[in-house]
């Protein structure tokens, strides 16, 4: 299989996947596939390398994780696109237009972004809380696997609110 | 194993939560053709390359620049050199969601990002208030050196006043504008509610009905003096049994094109009954009605000897103005929004069955069609709620966002992306314009609800 075969496989095996896992940090599905378009335009040109790692779909979501995080600064200096993006419940994706799933998106925006990856990580992708701390560690910002604990208890409760609620008013 | 290696509970409510949100988001999401990301990381490794040694290159430049700024400084002499900013680097291509309608796949770009990422156009513009009619795209026409519209006349509680005369027993005028001045010229009374118009030929055609009355009334105005020069009552059925307010307006249209004139009106059963008639004589050169199925006419458009007719089930017809009769159909959308024709090309915009309202994907397309096959030309992607185009091929549309309001666009007709945008007069989605119509490089908007009829200029 050439480069760009095995690329492509790679691609369209993983794209959505991914896509929503970014979503669960944007809270917008544009912006989710922006970041993640951005990931794989970059994944071409180091295909060689990171089809030899073990788990380039980590690579990728690394990568449109930190576009999207550099993005949504960004826009907290002023770009009016993002901000307009998440307060705008219309660009919630088609997947979280029912009540509760609005409920979780409107508690995940009240989370800093940092809880919101680290709840990704943990929870969707599985990682343990001392793999999300090296995920999340940068060498001029190392992360504690003390502090994931604190972003992940925080975020759980406040997720956990959203969805109790939604349970006693479905009730 | 510590607590630290833990893996995360697979039972627990909140994971349970995250993981239905991705795989929800994950199961809609539309996988573009790699080869375009491909493409693009090939490109960026490209600029990277050139970029580096350029940036070093800069940077050598200004060291020398500078040395020699201070040298002339203290010698007395000399200016200030000009430092040519780098191009900033290209934005990252628009997000998309791709739909596929009878075989045909087609790509509505991210709303938003579109309207944010449009240049921003210098534009003068001009509102008159008044109670202009604005059913749909055909409610504006151009001609004798005039814009002409409809106007109602039975008092309808708006704060506009009519134009058209004291005669208030009548159901509308058609109403003379001057282009430049945008000033009412003069105003023709109607007995009939006039519905559509349209200018060709010479004249000035319009549309009107009456409930209660049978039949469609199609007159032929003399743009000079505003009289009538012929009018002809056409089929489309016995409309006295329709229920009041249900007037089926917005599926009414007429358009002309060389030496004929096409109408669509209702049938009594409903159905869009497409007539066309020789301009010279107004007899009918042929009828079809189009299958009930295939929805109800959303808009017409001339040109060339075809009219194009668009129906709000996605299907556009093909109708040849020689014979009346269907060329050929498809479907293309779910919708058909508006369709307007230039010289060189056919402007359509249509809704996808993928769009949600009020979101960043309306599912909202415009598509530059071929003027004599139909055939699609350019899928532009861009989510257009009406296009319209002159002769000329200068194309306008308007993008209408809950969150962002209401913007008009120009569209270059050449990269078929957007020129510039200014945000309309109206806000609000409860507010967005009825009828966009071009003439002689100026888009004229109609907004029934807020009673007003606006002239955009591009201010160069």
């Amino acid at each position: 299989m050439g480069d760009a075969e095995a690329y492509s496989d790679f691609y369209e095996r993983s794209y959505s996947a991914i896509v929503g896992q970014v979503f669960v940090v944007t809270t917008d599905r544009g912006e989710a596939e922006e970041a993640v378009q951005e990931a794989f335009a970059r994944l071409w040109s180091r295909w060689s390398r990171v089809s030899r790692y073990e788990n380039p779909e980590a690579w990728v979501r690394r990568v449109a994780l930190n576009v999207a995080m550099k993005r949504w600064r960004r826009a907290r200096r002023g770009d009016q696109l993002v901000q307009d993006a998440h307060a705008d419940t219309g660009l919630v994706s088609e997947a979280a237009t029912t009540g509760d799933r609005l409920d979780l998106i409107a508690a995940l925006r009240r989370l800093p972004a940092s809880h919101r990856q680290a709840l990704l990580l943990h929870y969707v992708v599985g990682l343990s809380v001392q793999e999300v701390a090296h995920e999340m560690s940068t060498r001029l910002a190392p992360v504690r696997p003390g502090t994931v604990k604190s972003w992940l208890h925080r975020g759980r409760a406040e997720l956990g609110n959203a969805l109790s609620s939604q349970e006693i008013e479905d009730d | 194993m510590t607590e630290n290696d833990a893996r995360p509970n697979m039972t627990d409510p909140v994971g349970e939560a995250l993981r239905g949100l991705a795989l929800g988001v994950a199961r809609e999401v539309a996988v573009a053709p790699s080869i375009q990301l491909r493409a693009r990381g090939a490109r960026d490794r490209r600029r990277m390359r050139i970029r580096v040694p350029a940036l070093a290159l800069t940077a050598v430049a200004a060291v020398v620049a500078a040395a020699l700024v201070i040298v002339l400084t203290l010698s007395g002499g000399g200016h200030r050199p000009s430092v040519t900013p780098l191009n900033p680097p290209s934005a990252p291509p628009l997000a998309s969601q791709l739909s596929t309608v009878g075989g045909t796949t087609f790509v509505s770009y991210n709303l938003n990002q579109v309207i944010t990422r449009s240049p921003s156009m210098r534009v003068h513009s001009s509102t008159v208030s008044y109670p202009v009619l604005g059913a749909n795209e055909d409610a504006i026409a151009f001609g004798a050196g005039n814009t002409w519209v409809l106007e109602s006349t039975t008092p309808s509680g708006g704060p506009a006043k009519p134009l058209g005369g004291p005669d208030r027993s009548d159901c509308g005028a058609l109403v003379r504008i001057d282009s430049s001045t945008m000033a009412a010229t003069g105003t023709l009374s109607l007995k009939r509610c006039p519905l559509a118009l349209a200018f060709g030929d010479g004249s000035v055609w319009v549309l009107g009905m009456q409930i209660g009355t049978p039949g469609y009334r199609l007159t032929r105005v003399d743009p000079a003096n505003m009289t009538v020069q012929a009018s002809a009552v056409i089929d489309g059925g016995a409309r006295g049994g329709t229920p009041q307010g249900d007037t089926g307006a917005k599926n009414l249209f007429v358009a002309t094109d060389d030496a004929t004139a096409t109408a669509v009106v209702q049938t009594a059963a409903g159905a869009s009954q497409v007539i066309t008639l020789d301009a010279k004589t107004l007899t009918t050169v042929g009828s079809v009605t189009i299958p009930q199925a295939r929805g109800q006419a959303t808009a017409l458009a001339a040109r060339g000897g075809v009219a194009w007719l668009g129906t709000d089930a996605g299907w556009l017809y093909r109708i040849d103005s020689r014979t009346g009769r269907v060329a050929g159909a498809r479907q293309l959308g779910a919708w058909v929004h508006s369709l307007s024709a230039s010289r060189r090309a056919i402007w359509m915009t249509i809704a996808l069955p993928s769009g949600k309202p009020a979101s960043a994907y309306p599912g909202l397309d415009t598509l530059e069609l071929n003027p004599t096959t139909g055939a699609v030309e350019h899928d532009t992607g861009l989510p257009l709620l009406l296009a319209a185009t002159d002769p000329s091929s200068d194309v306008w549309g308007i993008f209408s966002t809950p969150r962002h309001g209401n913007y008009i666009a120009r569209i270059d007709s050449g990269t078929r992306t957007v020129a510039g945008i200014t945000s309309s007069p109206s806000k609000g989605s409860a507010f967005t314009p009825d009828t966009i119509g071009v003439n002689d490089g100026a888009a004229w908007i109609i907004n029934t609800n807020l009673q007003s009829l606006t002239k955009v200029v591009l201010v160069r």
